[in-house]
């Protein structure tokens, strides 16, 4: 590792990291620290008689936490499942994007997986509900001679509906750091006598592995919050953390009580994602400065 | 493999082929086909409220898209040379930033603006100078909906540019330093190509997020309207195939920027080829 | 097509769901007393292995012909029996939820006269014929009814017969901002 010859003094240096650390760090002040206060002020609170927040200062939310355990408990089986199944259904799409597919269409691909999201989420919502209802893909299988198939408002569907929604959120990190990999060393290991399963399992994996922790990181957080899926197409009779979280602020109206799951549930997200994160500083970086 | 990627493609457009034919629906409800006609396509441009949500999602997504990866992109080079405490809690503000749900960041980031447009502009009105005639008032809108989304997918650039540079191979910054590149010489010629993926991923995703997004947009949007906004708001309405028909200009329009991009970015490729 | 479990949908609504599970005790729709809300949710839950989806956007299931019968609002009910005339709508003879909507503006809105003539205009009875004629809500303006076609002055859904809004209730102030209903629902989405 050598150190890069510049013609910066360490002071410029510093200047240069506070300019471009100036705009993220106002926008995080202002927009999620600010509303952040917020949210820890609601959850020491009570819900007023009519709805929303009364100053307070008590632990009675976090106390009456337990209340939801249900829901707690769904959406930690929901988030690694759906994390998994989208993780599955990218990869190999990923792999295809960054290594196989000729150069040029590249660019084109990948913008390809993401155009049908420019679309509104309630259509495609409408429309999934036509392919799994009865008059869709059941009704194909029937026809084959698979009767009574019950897709609709089923945990199938809304995994399906996971896959699909969370897709490009996981390709992407996987696609890019599978693209910078170094096709010489994929041949230089099929060279060397290994079969394409250990040239992946030893090679690929390895160096996409930047990538599949980000992609993975990313759907599961969001997993964990999510609400939409699960009530449009499980038919809302699953409850998960993201549908307490709306039916307390928007039908109870209890602002206080939302406020501390919803510190909670960051809280428990903080330590899973700290724990990813350990898992990848532990490779090791190399600091070389990039400016 | 490429049988595999079809597959995914198909996937991915099987309810988008529905949504396209379903926008040729006679009948009076998005999900419900009942005969072709083409009457939603004039229905839809002759609506001046959904064109003008079309628009302002349009330019809320833009917007944010740029800013986020401008400002996603610059935190993540500049946080590879921080470390302590800094580093940490940029670690953490950007990660809860993703992890926070979309209904309480929108309520708290709604409750936060109205508290602090409370009370700066009473403050302003009372400082303003009489001679530059009324004073200027901060309110929901169009920068609150900008705001708003830029925080959370400038935090996803951040976390995406970032794992690429982390699996980023230093040796040609260091030659292009060694061999007498400006700082800047090197980030615009070696740096940046090779974040180029990264930081379009963010852009692309960024852009899709604000666009499709509802829940945030619904609390800060004051009395704008989002394309997301206004069809939600139209399930108790009926929701017709008017949306339908948006979905599917939208797709065109997208299908056909994506094929002029390419076919141009193709005739540059041959063009220098041919220089050569 | 007399057998509708699984082929049900109540709302993800406490109004509605619990005041309707009220009424089939013949208790009051607005009921906040824990005992009857007790019963309540005990019918709930023993009816949730039946029930097909609880949501409050039930017109694609029910146009797709994979839900049979649903808690509904007589907008969704006129815009699904004008496309499917075997949809009927019916009033419960324990009764229901009677409602209006309303217009409202900001104490601080900045155009209020604005907002005035605009309401001004909506209650205009040749405009609000024409509304109530798209969306399917009755009107509360006897000025409308005069200038209503006698097809839908006489459609039972838009019109039903004075006896059976008898038995309907209006929702509460009370009801509907009542932590317990919401748990309620809560505990019964969960089961």
């Amino acid at each position: 590792m050598t150190t890069a010859m510049t013609t910066k003094g360490p002071r410029e240096k510093a200047w240069t990291t506070v300019l471009l650390l100036a705009p993220s760090g106002l926008w995080f002040f202002f927009l999620l620290v600010l509303p952040l206060v917020v949210v820890v002020v609601f959850s020491f609170g009570e819900r007023a008689p009519a709805g929303g927040y009364a100053p307070a200062f008590s632990l009675a939310q976090y106390a009456n936490l337990p209340a939801r355990l249900t829901a707690f408990r769904n959406t930690m089986t929901l988030a690694p499942l759906g994390t998994l199944a989208c993780l599955l259904a990218a990869y190999p799409l990923a792999y295809y994007l960054a290594i196989k597919a000729p150069r040029r269409l590249k660019l084109f691909l990948l913008v390809l997986v993401i155009v049908p999201f420019w679309t509104s989420f309630l259509i495609r919502t409408y429309a999934w509900i036509f392919i799994l209802g009865g008059r869709g893909l059941p009704a194909l299988l029937a026809w084959m001679g698979w009767e009574d198939v019950r897709l609709i408002y089923t945990p199938t569907a809304v995994l399906i509906g996971i896959v699909y929604g969370y897709l490009p959120l996981m390709l992407f990190p996987i696609y890019v750091s599978l693209e910078r990999l170094d096709k010489s060393l994929i041949e230089a290991s099929n060279d060397l006598g290994a079969n394409p399963i250990r040239t992946f399992l030893q090679v690929t994996l390895p160096l996409s592995a930047p990538g599949v922790i980000t992609g993975c990181m990313l759907v599961f957080i969001l997993l964990m919050g999510e609400y939409l899926i699960p009530a449009l197409l499980g038919g809302g009779k699953v409850f998960f953390v993201g549908n307490a979280l709306v039916d307390l602020f928007l039908q109870s109206r209890n602002w206080p009580f939302g406020s501390a799951l919803a510190v909670t549930l960051v809280a428990v997200m903080l330590v899973t994602v700290s724990l990813y994160l350990r898992l990848t500083r532990a490779k090791g970086e190399r600091d070389v400065s990039l400016l | 493999m490429r049988a595999y990627a079809t597959l995914v493609y198909v996937f991915l457009y099987a309810p988008i082929g529905l949504i396209v034919l379903f926008s040729f629906n006679a009948g009076r409800h998005a999900s419900d086909f009942r005969g072709f006609s083409t009457q939603w396509y004039g229905t839809a441009a002759s609506n001046p409220f959904v064109m003008d949500a079309l628009l302002t999602s349009l330019t809320v997504a833009g917007t944010s898209a740029v800013l986020a990866t401008l400002f996603g992109t610059s935190a993540a080079l500049a946080l590879q040379r921080v470390r302590g405490p800094l580093r940490v809690i940029f670690d953490a503000l950007t990660y809860i930033a993703i992890m926070v749900p979309g209904i309480v960041i929108g309520i708290a980031t709604l409750v936060a603006l109205v508290t602090l447009f409370g009370t700066v502009n009473p403050l302003l009105a009372g400082l303003w100078p009489e001679t530059l005639g009324k004073a200027p008032s901060f309110g929901l809108g169009y920068a609150s909906l900008i705001a708003a989304h830029t925080l959370f997918t400038m935090s996803l650039v951040i976390v995406i540019v970032r794992a690429r540079i982390q699996g980023m191979d230093r040796s040609p910054i260091e030659a292009s330093a060694d061999l007498y590149a400006t700082p800047f010489g090197t980030f615009r010629q070696v740096t940046l190509p090779l974040l180029f993926p990264a930081v379009l991923a963010g852009f692309l995703l960024s852009f899709t997020f604000s666009f499709d997004d509802f829940v945030i947009a619904f609390f800060v949007a004051g009395s704008e309207t989002t394309l997301p906004i206004y069809v939600f708001s139209s399930i108790r309405r009926g929701v017709t195939p008017e949306i339908n028909a948006i979905g599917s200009v939208m797709l065109a329009v997208s299908l056909m920027l994506l094929v002029i991009a390419q076919w141009t970015i193709r005739r540059r490729a041959h063009a220098d080829r041919a220089k050569r | 097509m007399t057998d509708y479990s699984d082929r049900t949908i109540v709302h993800d609504y406490q109004l509605t769901t619990i005041g309707n599970a009220l009424k089939y005790f013949g208790y009051s729709f607005n009921s906040i007393d824990p005992g009857e809300l007790a019963q309540a949710e005990e019918l709930l839950i023993r009816a949730k292995p039946h029930i097909f989806a609880i949501t409050s956007d039930y017109q694609p299931p029910m146009r797709n012909g994979d839900a049979w019968l649903s808690i509904a609002w007589t907008g969704d009910a006129t815009q699904l029996h004008r496309d499917m005339p075997e949809i009927i709508y019916v009033l419960g003879r324990e009764g229901g939820e009677i409602w209006t909507d309303f217009y409202a503006v900001p104490k601080d809105a900045p155009h209020r006269e604005a907002a005035y003539l605009f309401i001004d205009f909506l209650q205009d009875p040749y405009v609000n014929a024409r509304e109530v004629q798209a969306h399917g809500y009755p009107p509360t303006d006897r000025r409308v009814d005069a200038l209503m076609p006698d097809s839908v002055l006489n459609d039972p859904i838009l019109y039903p017969a004075a006896e059976l809004l008898n038995a309907l209730e209006f929702g509460a102030a009370a009801t509907l901002t009542n932590p317990l209903r919401a748990e309620i629902l809560a505990r019964f989405k969960s089961a």
